[in-house]
């Protein structure tokens, strides 16, 4: 039996609430879309730094115990003093003899900071000795691409993406130092990440590291350690790939939680409104399921075009969500990403098919309107009597 | 066509005092014609009707169509014959309120949809709307319109049967009379019932069935 009951009538008749249904789904889908865009555009540009920068170098904030000695031997500060620089300076000549190690140096840190859309990223870069200035660069395989090279203390070359990033120029004040100590920056290098690399400059707040300037296969602090024999404590402090793999791993989770909990809020919020609006939808329409039943339609073809309305709506809000966030996820990347120097794109499939499965999902909770609706359908002569 | 038999529909079964709606009778009526079933309101006419075309099914008895009991039929059998085999035309006309005039005859409509538009638009020019005001939507039409439109999807199907509950009621005499003018000339080839308490509407009736607290009182044949 052929059946006139068209979801296409009903969609083409009601076009506002249809329309104002279908543009609650898209713009759900944008808005989860979107903050997903900005939120991982901090997790891609972080992935950059963590991955990159151990390749490089690892910094390594060893204790006295470790280095086997104790204040308590010694009569005087400066003796003490005296004998952990010995110690640090044994150490980093052990390490410097690793191969796969081109330098290793006790030296002064600064912080840089790189601002992601949503917070900041900061990571210390070394101050290193003019002499070292240029081995540096050519250790991270960076290039100077404007300005110069550090020539005096307290000066500093920037990365380009990083320069773009905060918005510095050459000749610009470096601050970061908490005591008023200003860098200068001189010039801007090609680096592998953002990063800086400077000259120290007395009397500042820096903190101090041995900086080891290692290759990608020697990016462990405790392997490198333990190859000139000495076996780190919990006292000591390192940054290398297991520690910024850790943290990369805390960032995507603790990311992924905030989109997933910002999904599930403005899921809710839609699932919600949508659901109010189709009660309210199908208790206006209760006369003409009863019609269809009394005029001889089945429940199942009634039924059935309440779904295909259904997927219109949901369909549509689907097509035209994807449609607004990529171009919005579009616009994200060329207006606030790329001149922030940032990494984002366009599209990102699992977030799409984690949106589709929330529709679906949408979906199977409106069976609840529908079901509840076809309980309540009668023929005509019940409504009359 | 239909032959009913000890008839009878109890509403409250399970009250002390039962309300017959219907008190059990016989009635034969004849394949094509007009049928009249007028009473006063509660005199189960509307209910009579609706034990006919399978939206009820009475307490007791038997409902012959064409020698099948239909009170004993599956539900997707009663489907098909209202579908197929009946027309309804309801005391309210309930005409889908945002599809046009047109498109609420064709939703009953069976066949390929050129043919059931071309059809639709035939029954409505035949009951007097004009072209312009087959896209007018149920709002933006008048109660006699709106009814003929309602008589229109009853007809589409050429149905055997079509049950008619107070098609008049809403309308004005002009417009009462043109209905069943419509109807009369309908019951030639096919059996229309028209269940009324307006006994003016059924003169030229091929029979009138009088109902009376749920129990025939008169039948008579011209």
């Amino acid at each position: 039996m052929s059946s006139r009951l068209s979801a296409l009538k009903f969609v083409a008749n009601n076009k506002k609430s249809v329309g104002t249904m279908l543009l609650a789904f898209a713009i759900s889908f944008m808005t989860i879309y979107l903050i997903y865009s900005i939120v991982i555009c901090t997790v891609i540009s972080d992935e950059v730094i963590t991955d990159r920068f151990p390749r490089y170098t690892t910094y390594l904030d060893i204790s006295d115990k470790t280095l086997g000695v104790d204040r308590n031997d010694y009569d005087s500060g400066d003796d003490y003093a005296q004998a952990l620089a010995e110690k640090r300076d044994k150490l980093c000549e052990d390490l410097k003899a690793i191969d796969g190690v081109d330098d290793a140096y006790y030296t002064q840190v600064l912080m840089t900071k790189y601002q992601a859309i949503l917070g900041m990223i900061g990571y210390e870069f070394p101050l290193v000795d003019l002499d070292k200035v240029e081995p540096y660069l050519e250790h991270l395989d960076a290039e100077l691409i404007e300005g110069r090279l550090p020539e005096g203390d307290g000066e500093i070359v920037v990365d380009d993406v990083l320069m773009k990033n905060q918005g510095y120029k050459i000749g610009d004040w470096y601050d970061e130092d908490a005591y008023g100590k200003t860098f200068t920056i001189v010039g801007v290098m090609d680096a592998p990440y953002p990063t800086c690399a400077g000259t120290p400059m007395g009397g500042t707040n820096s903190g101090w590291y041995i900086v080891i300037l290692n290759d990608s296969e020697h990016a462990y602090v405790e392997e490198l350690l333990g190859e000139v024999g000495i076996e780190l404590s919990p006292e000591d402090e390192y940054y290398d790939k297991s520690t910024y793999d850790d943290a990369m791993d805390e960032i995507s989770g603790i990311m992924d939680g905030v989109v997933l909990a910002i999904m599930a809020v403005v899921m809710i919020f839609t699932a919600l409104s949508v659901i109010i609006a189709y009660i309210s939808l199908m208790r206006n329409r209760i006369n003409e399921y009863c019609l269809y039943a009394s005029i001889g339609y089945s429940r199942s073809e009634v039924y059935g075009m309440m779904m295909r309305e259904m997927m219109i709506v949901i369909g549509g809000g689907l097509v035209l969500g994807a449609g607004l966030s990529l171009l919005g996820s579009y616009l994200l990347k060329t207006c606030a990403m790329e001149p922030l120097g940032l990494i984002g794109y366009i599209w990102y499939g699992k977030q799409f098919l984690r949106i589709v499965a929330a529709f679906v999902m949408i979906m199977g909770v409106l069976q609840i309107p529908v079901l509840i609706t076809m309980s309540r359908i009668k023929t005509i002569d019940a409504i009359e009597d | 066509m239909f032959k009913i038999k000890n008839i009878s529909m109890i509403y409250d079964m399970n009250t002390d005092e039962k309300l017959y709606a219907l008190g059990g009778f016989d009635l034969d009526l004849p394949d094509k014609g007009l049928v009249g079933v007028i009473g006063p309101s509660g005199s189960g006419k509307s209910t009579l009707m609706y034990c006919m075309s399978t939206l009820k099914d009475p307490t007791e008895g038997s409902v012959e169509y064409n020698g099948k009991d239909i009170t004993k039929i599956s539900g997707s059998e009663r489907e098909h014959l209202r579908r197929r085999e009946f027309g309804f035309v309801f005391q309210k006309h309930y005409l889908v309120p945002y599809m046009s005039a047109v498109d609420n005859v064709m939703v009953a409509g069976l066949g390929k949809e050129s043919e059931v538009r071309a059809k639709a638009e035939e029954c409505l020019r035949k009951l007097g709307l004009k072209d312009r005001e087959f896209k007018k939507k149920p709002a933006k039409l008048s109660g006699g319109q709106c009814q003929r439109v309602a008589i229109a999807r009853a007809m589409i199907n050429d149905p055997k049967v079509v049950f008619a509950d107070e098609p008049t009621a809403s309308l004005d005499h002009v417009n009462a009379f043109n209905v069943m003018k419509i109807l009369r000339e309908y019951s030639k080839d096919r059996l229309v019932i028209v269940v009324t308490h307006d006994r003016s509407i059924l003169e030229g009736a091929d029979m009138t069935v009088e109902l009376w607290d749920g129990n025939i009182s008169k039948i008579t044949v011209a």
